[in-house]
């Protein structure tokens, strides 16, 4: 029966063209990412003679101040952001689905306390919370990928908690939670047993909207100097160190935001397409 | 409770209030000139606006006033012409040396006057002295007090003997102020309060890290018979280096200059190429200012000579000098070739060269798998592009050099802390400062060295304390050599000062970098600019 559910799933996933675009922009820029040793060169490889060339057969981007290939430290690039990008999803959704579900489940004090730290967190402005943050862990850290990584997670587990304390609210008042407290189930069996499985649903779809999102937040603090420091190439950073050259060489801001711009998108396809199927799901089921 | 009048007055009061925060802040009111009125010529606008990395610190600092006001409000006894090697006249018309540079007695010139009307007189350089005896870092360990002679004749007693005195003089921090300057007036121990000087410039309006105003000192343009092209120089703080070059682009400025301390706060070299090309005037005047490899030499890996000596053969100085579209040269000599004993040095071989393979060699022997850690500060753009190529310089010759870039706060902990193995900085500076960041970089026991051996440091002493030029360039030629044999230093290119201006300013190098008299200056001077109505 599960293995039928699993394959109509799959299937509404296929017919949905929101989903197989966004799916098939994210798998071709990840197996650039994954190939990248064989498709791109050396993305740290400097060499003046052929420093802002346009782009051309040798170096399809064009190349860098320090004559770096552009083609190779985009693709490198790709590895850079969307390793960063995973982290810091599975860091913020498993902090917030956990005080979520928490919040949503037990109710009470616990409820309010967790409801309250969300409302300060959402009251903040999110790059500027950011940008704080990185600075301050830059301070007492040093420089760091774990400072970007910490800060956004910070900032981003709040969206999380939120929705999944909604869905919890609404799950603790089921037939099949009271039936599982009448049979004497814990607290924490029903909520990591029956609970959390019927809500992560709505949360990957979530993650997958909010990856978009974190790749802008890393590109924006990468561009304000704050983020992946160079040689490592990074795409906010690539167009950083562009941005003076715009009219000169439009190439060094150009592909790293076109990257940016098409993997966003991606994301945001998937997502939506992930929700049109689920919400299809929803309304069959009623 | 409110009634529904009452609740309508009180957004309404709100709102306004909200509006008139928002409305953007008029530049303040400028006092009328109370000398000899200085009418800018029709032709140009009344006020020159200049973009600039750092706060003039008008009401003073530890180190005094900002370096920009130093050489436009103040002037000094003495200027020192780099080519020549020499200390030329400039508030003191001549001087005498006794007791091997323990005393100097300068003969000031007459009819000089300050911005506020007041005469220089022996008197204000005696006070000068003896306030920075007091309250200024180098006036403690320099001067031991002053005498006024007769009313243009003082006499100076410094700490120590040495050459060094009179190189001094004509560093920044020597110029000389009104004793009004002060308060209470005339006062040694006296607080600080505004600059009056006899420079081109009188300060009349500052506000902490946002703005300058400067208006035309109607007694120097008299003195050097000019006729100042603007009614009022404001000089706008923008941090950040990029932030400069956009306002410069957008209009909002009319000219963007380096802090003429050198090193820092200036032009991206790497954006001088583009702003040409875009139809700015780009100034720029050679200094013997060279940006380094620095190690920290006195623990591992970089106390052997020879590991110094493969990252010296390893840098192509060439390849460098290309990130910046040559606009700067590649440092072959410690400095520039005008700086007195490079020449000579030069011809006894001292010559930084490229030779990977040698390198390559050096590191199978003894270094394969080092890795070290390079530190760099974020804040400057142009020493990031360096940073990069210089790894990947060391990299071809099989070292592997680690980048940090660092926020400038924790780079300077990192520095001072001795937590790196290479960083990049500079030695010497605009023409001024070329003996006196000898001494900060390379004198024994100093907080900002860059190399300091018992050779070197005893050469360093000599140069310092030998008034005979002759015999002074033997030692700096020996000192250079000392440097190039035990690789202290890693020369890389030589920087530049640089003043860019808008299409529409009427400027050019010979005023941008020289006194009316014709005296050479290191640092650009905004006297004889102007911007077209």
């Amino acid at each position: 029966m599960e293995f039928a559910q699993g394959t109509i799933f799959r299937s509404k996933l296929l017919n949905n063209n929101l989903c197989l675009i966004g799916f098939g922009i994210l798998a071709f820029i990840t197996l650039m990412g994954v190939l990248a040793p064989v498709i791109a060169k050396n993305p740290y490889k400097t060499n003046i003679a052929e420093r802002l060339e346009p782009p051309n057969l040798k170096h399809p981007f064009g190349t860098d101040q320090l004559g770096r290939d552009v083609y190779s430290r985009v693709v490198w690039g790709v590895r850079t952001t969307l390793l960063v990008a995973l982290t810091i999803s599975l860091m913020s959704m498993s902090i917030g689905c956990f005080l979520g579900a928490i919040a949503g489940y037990f109710g009470g004090i616990v409820d309010d306390i967790i409801g309250r730290v969300i409302d300060v967190f959402l009251a903040i402005p999110e790059l500027v919370f950011n940008i704080a943050l990185v600075g301050v862990f830059c301070l007492a850290y040093g420089e760091s990928i774990w400072n970007v990584i910490l800060a956004v997670v910070i900032t981003n587990w709040v969206s999380y908690a939120r929705i999944m304390r909604g869905i919890v609210l609404s799950l603790k008042e089921r037939e099949f939670v009271l039936c599982e407290k009448a049979l004497g189930a814990g607290d924490l069996y029903i909520l990591i047993r029956h609970v959390m499985p019927n809500a992560i649903g709505p949360m990957i779809v979530l993650a997958t909207l909010n990856m978009g999102n974190v790749i802008m937040t890393i590109a924006s603090l990468g561009f304000l100097g704050l983020g992946i420091q160079p040689p490592t190439p990074e795409w906010g950073q690539m167009i950083n160190a562009g941005k003076n050259y715009i009219t000169t060489a439009p190439w060094l801001t150009f592909f790293p935001g076109l990257f940016i711009a098409v993997s966003i998108l991606g994301f945001n396809l998937l997502g939506e397409g992930l929700q049109e199927v689920m919400d299809r799901e929803r309304i069959v089921e009623t | 409770m409110l009634t529904r009048r009452e609740f309508v007055k009180l957004v309404a009061l709100g709102s306004a209030s909200l509006l008139l925060g928002c409305v953007k802040r008029q530049s303040p009111v400028i006092p009328t000139p109370t000398a000899k009125e200085t009418v800018a010529p029709s032709e140009y606008k009344a006020e020159f606006l200049l973009g600039y990395g750092k706060d003039h610190k008008l009401k003073g600092g530890k180190w005094g006033i900002g370096f920009f006001p130093k050489i436009h409000v103040l002037e000094r006894l003495v200027e020192y012409d780099l080519k020549e090697d020499k200390l030329i006249p400039s508030l003191a018309k001549k001087w005498e040396v006794e007791k091997n540079g323990k005393t100097i007695t300068f003969e000031l010139n007459r009819g000089i006057k300050f911005s506020d009307g007041s005469e220089l007189k022996a008197s204000a350089v005696k006070f000068t002295v003896e306030w920075l005896a007091n309250n200024h870092p180098l006036g403690q360990e320099t001067f031991e007090g002053a005498d006024a002679i007769d009313d243009y004749t003082v006499s100076i007693y410094y700490k120590e003997e040495g050459f060094f005195n009179l190189a001094k003089m004509a560093e920044f921090h020597m110029s000389i102020m009104s004793p009004k300057s002060v308060k209470p007036e005339n006062s040694p121990k006296g607080e600080f309060v505004w600059p009056i000087g006899t420079g081109c410039f009188k300060a009349v309006d500052y506000k902490e890290e946002q703005y300058a105003i400067y208006e035309p000192n109607p007694y120097w343009y008299e003195r050097f018979e000019l006729k100042p092209k603007f009614k009022k120089f404001v000089v706008k703080f923008i941090k950040d280096e990029d932030t400069r070059v956009m306002a410069l682009k957008s209009g909002q400025v009319d000219a963007i200059s380096d802090f003429v301390h050198g090193g820092s706060a200036y032009t991206p070299r790497n954006q001088l190429g583009i702003l040409s090309s875009m139809g700015y005037k780009v100034f720029k005047r050679n200094i013997p200012l060279t940006w380094i490899i620095a190690f920290n030499y006195k623990k591992e890996p970089f106390n052997d000579v020879n590991l110094r000596k493969a990252v010296d053969l390893a840098i192509n100085r060439d390849d460098i000098v290309k990130i910046f579209d040559n606009q700067v040269l590649p440092a072959k000599t410690l400095f520039i070739e005008v700086a007195p004993g490079i020449k000579e040095a030069k011809a006894q071989g001292v010559v930084y060269e490229f030779k990977p393979d040698v390198a390559k060699q050096i590191i199978e022997n003894g270094y394969k798998g080092t890795r070290v850690d390079m530190i760099v500060d974020k804040s400057q753009s142009d020493q990031i592009l360096v940073a990069q190529l210089i790894q990947q310089q060391l990299k071809n010759v099989g070292l592997n050099v680690k980048l940090e870039v660092l926020e400038s706060g924790a780079y300077r902990e990192r520095r001072d802390a001795g937590e790196y193995d290479l960083r990049l900085y500079y030695v010497g500076g605009t023409d001024r400062r070329f003996y006196m960041r000898m001494f900060w970089r390379f004198y024994p026991g100093q907080k900002w060295s860059a190399y300091v051996s018992e050779r070197t440091g005893e050469l360093c002493k000599k140069v310092l304390g030998e008034f005979d030029e002759n015999k002074r360039k033997q030692y700096l030629v020996e000192f250079y050599k000392a440097i190039y044999d035990e690789h202290g230093v890693v020369p890389l290119y030589f920087d530049i000062m640089t003043a860019v201006t808008a299409k529409d300013v009427v400027a050019d190098y010979y005023h941008m970098f020289h006194y009316p008299n014709g005296t050479p200056f290191g640092e650009p001077l905004f006297y004889y600019v102007g911007v077209k109505a």
